[in-house]
């Protein structure tokens, strides 16, 4: 009856995924085979109602709704409260309006992970869904389109406009095509034309973004200053043709740093100049730092390599020691298997360092041992190794455990030992031989934090121990409708090859939160091998909060304050200013005393800009 | 629907026996005693007033009590009917059918159930056990109806099926039967799964009384 083939045809061009059979009452429709099932049923007159929990089934899967009713004489379908599944995509309407031509859905909304499309219409045809007038949302943008087509894994938009802005549109993206790559989570734009405060940054062809990712303006520029100027770029992407807009695979590097201030011990200038690449299985970094140094009476220059090359499985590096000043390198096979539990890691390496030069070959990896859960507890733990053998040297040979215990997320414990065996001759292999053991406890309001580390260094030159580090470290924290508060002590001690203390060092340090207002202070205080002071400084910041979007600003304050020559030793302000793309970043550290602030004195000028 | 239980009721009621003879077609023993007639090569019951015969492979009856009979059919032009048990009882004014029931008409094409019920009095029908039909293409659990207003609840699971019209009907929870009213006029349907309280009440209870007297 043509009426029926009307009913049938309307669904059998939606494509949904479920079973609408096990609803009390069960409409089947023969050909094409359709199904309308519901809690309640009723046929009254021309009018045929599927309440209290309805569904209709289609070749491809299944729509739920509250109520489905579709008259006989006028042919009509409604549905009110649907939802359901589209070509992978969770679907809810208020209304779907159906007739002999089309099946509408008005208003829906298709949630796909983190991503989601609401539209105000969606014309179902068979496998496919058209929408009009939408507007999607991805973690990291925001779409408008006036048409798109979805089609299994891969949305399809004409006319396109969006946005990384988490309001407003001061940096936004246009396009005629975007294909939305969702197995891949890409972004494909056609004919793009990316601004910024209205002004074409560029229009490329054709650009690639990643839809979980933030686009990629890093901003290169730099402006600086710190006991001289520094400027220049850093990675600024060369954009080569035939590549994507924001995936490139060369940057380049001209930065001078130091440049101007006064003449100091110790003042370097540099001028750093780079080309990275990075496509496919290749990494690659040319870089020349030619540098030079004021002794006191006159300069020290040298030009430091910056070369790096790392085509699985080889890898090569040519750099520079600061300590002696020479020139290192190394060439180095290596690749990991992993196996069950297993991994490994072997090597072979050719390496020009300032202690050795010479080969060097072995294995490293580790072993995970099966977790074991019982309720809340929970222990796992893993087998860390290495073993280096070398042609002029007896091996060396490092290994231990780490261990953690969990109980839920009240309590967890972890502990590590880790042993040597003989001494290792390069950088690549060098291991300290350790002991670490870590305490955290925390409910919902609070938490509490201890650690020990106990390290020991070898020298790279003769092999034996360099020395030691100790560190002890407590926190606490808790939270309540006020804000946070949390308190920290961390001790810091180094020690000789024979346990004697070279010099120690404490932070004390304080913080809340309240309302948003960020208050830090912090004790630094250090001391030499006989117990005197050398550093006390009390250093305090302030951070008000930021005006979530558009036109939000603030001022933060930083001062440091010398307690043992009784004088400021550092004073900041940084002013970060945030629109609804970028936040703007301008800030100023004046370093009056080097050894209470622990940092070079002289000015120091920053400017950063990001996206939010 | 209406016909076939209108059929039903038809050939029971007529066995009221002022308007019944029944003919033996050998041996007719009559037990003094009891006062219980047994036809045991069995024998035709006539409805006079209908002009409608049964044939019986084993008839008992006792004079305005009961009739017992086996194997029960009537086979006209028109009307194939058959049982393999039919109790009656004028006084009750119920009858039973048992252990198989199938009917055949112009209009009911293959009827068949386990079991019938018809409350004369109520003019109640009710059918169970893999109750089903060939035309109207139908199964269900069980089946009752209140013949003479048209109503119809067919408790799940149910099926019905309409070869014409491409479409199958179907119900599989026990607690939710549909509801079929027939215009007595036009003849139009009108089905719910919302049975109305006082319908479901006074319907449902000839289901419970068709199980006491299984």
């Amino acid at each position: 009856m043509v009426k029926r083939a009307i009913i049938a045809l309307l669904l059998v061009s939606v494509a949904w995924a479920a079973d609408c059979g096990d609803y009390d009452v069960v409409l089947e429709i023969e050909a094409p085979p359709v199904t309308l099932a519901g809690a309640e049923f009723e046929l009254s007159g021309e009018q045929i109602v599927f309440s209290g929990g309805a569904c209709m089934e289609g070749d491809f899967g299944t729509l739920t709704a509250d109520q489905i009713s579709y008259n006989r004489q006028t042919e009509k379908l409604k549905a009110s409260n649907v939802s359901g599944e589209v070509s992978g995509w969770r679907l809810t309407a208020p209304v779907l309006q159906g007739d002999a031509e089309r099946m509408i859905l008005e208003n829906a909304r298709l949630r796909r992970g983190d991503t989601e499309l609401v539209a105000e219409t969606v014309l179902l045809q068979g496998q496919e869904a058209q929408l009009a007038e939408l507007q999607a949302t991805t973690p990291r943008y925001r779409f408008k389109a006036a048409r798109g087509q979805l089609q299994g894994d891969t949305f399809y938009a004409e006319e396109v406009w969006g946005t990384p802005c988490r309001c407003g549109k001061n940096l936004e993206l246009l396009a005629r095509r975007a294909e939305f790559a969702f197995a891949d989570e890409r972004l494909y734009l056609q004919r793009a034309d990316l601004r910024a405060y209205g002004v074409d940054l560029a229009r490329p062809e054709e650009m690639v973004l990643d839809l979980a990712q933030p686009i990629q303006l890093e901003f290169p520029f730099r402006l600086g200053y710190g006991n001289g100027w520094t400027f220049g770029v850093e990675k600024l992407p060369v954009m080569l043709p035939g590549e994507p807009f924001g995936h490139w695979s060369t940057h380049l590097t001209l930065l001078a740093s130091g440049l101007g201030g006064s003449l100091i011990e110790g003042k370097t200038e540099s001028f750093s100049l780079a080309i990275d690449y990075a496509k496919d299985d290749l990494t690659a970094r040319f870089g020349l730092k030619p540098t030079r140094r004021w002794n006191g009476s006159s300069w020290d220059s040298w030009a430091e390599p910056d070369i790096f090359l790392r085509m699985a499985p080889l890898q090569l590096g040519i750099g520079w020691d600061r300590g002696t000043l020479t020139s290192t390198g190394y060439l180095l096979l290596s690749d990991t298997f992993e196996k069950g539990p297993a991994r490994v890691a072997p090597f072979a390496r050719f390496a020009w360092e300032p202690a050795h030069n010479g080969l060097s070959a072995g294995a490293g990896g580790d072993v995970s041992l099966p977790q074991y859960a019982a309720g809340p507890w929970s222990l796992e733990a893993k087998l860390p190794y290495l073993l280096a053998l070398y042609p002029d040297a007896g091996p060396f040979l490092w290994g231990g455990g780490q261990v953690g215990l969990r109980y839920g997320k009240l309590f967890s414990l972890q502990a590590e030992v880790y042993r040597a065996y003989g001494a290792p001759r390069y950088s690549y292999e060098s291991r300290t031989a350790r002991e670490v053991l870590k305490l955290r406890a925390g409910k919902d309001g609070w938490w509490a934090a201890a650690g020990y580390h106990h390290s020991v260094r070898y020298s790279l030159a003769d092999g034996a121990v360099s020395g030691q580090l100790v560190t002890y470290q407590v926190d606490l924290g808790w939270r309540d409708e006020w804000g946070s508060t949390s308190l920290g002590w961390k001790q810091k001690l180094i020690f000789d090859s024979d346990y004697d203390l070279l010099k120690g060092g404490e932070t004390w340090r304080a913080g809340a939160v309240v309302e948003g207002h960020k208050v830090d202070g912090e004790w630094n205080h250090t001391w030499n091998s006989i117990g005197n002071d050398t550093r006390s400084e009390v250093w305090l910041t302030y951070l008000p909060p930021l005006a979530d979007c558009a036109g939000g600003w603030r001022v933060s304050p930083s001062l440091g304050y010398d307690l043992l020559t009784g004088g400021f030793s550092r004073a900041g302000l940084q002013l970060e200013i945030n629109d609804c793309c970028f936040t703007w970043q301008l800030g100023y550290l004046g370093v009056f005393d080097s050894a209470s602030a622990g940092q070079p004195e002289g000015h120091n000028v920053t400017f950063s800009l990001r996206l939010r | 629907m209406k016909r076939i239980l209108l059929l039903f009721a038809t050939l029971l009621l007529a066995a009221e026996f002022a308007a019944i003879s029944i003919e033996p077609y050998g041996d007719s023993v009559y037990d003094l005693a009891s006062g219980v007639t047994t036809l045991p090569q069995g024998g035709v019951i006539h409805d006079n007033e209908n002009d409608l015969s049964i044939d019986a492979a084993f008839i008992e009856y006792k004079e305005g009590e009961y009739i017992k009979a086996k194997e029960a059919k009537m086979d006209t032009e028109t009307v194939h009917f058959a049982a393999a048990q039919l109790h009656y009882q004028p006084n009750a004014k119920e009858a039973q059918l048992t252990g198989g029931v199938s009917l055949d008409t112009e209009d009911i094409k293959e009827l068949k159930a386990q079991n019938a019920w018809i409350f004369l009095e109520d003019e109640i029908v009710v059918l169970s056990g893999k109750v089903s039909a060939a035309k109207p293409n139908l199964s269900a659990a069980r089946l009752v109806s209140a013949y003479q207003q048209g109503e119809v609840l067919l408790i799940a699971p149910y099926k019905y099926k309409d070869a014409k019209l491409g479409i199958t009907l179907s119900g599989k929870n026990p607690q939710k039967p549909l509801y079929l009213q027939f215009d007595q006029e036009t003849g139009e349907v009108t089905a719910s799964s919302k049975v109305p309280p006082q319908v479901a009440k006074r319907l449902l209870s000839y289901l419970e009384r068709a199980k006491e007297g299984q």
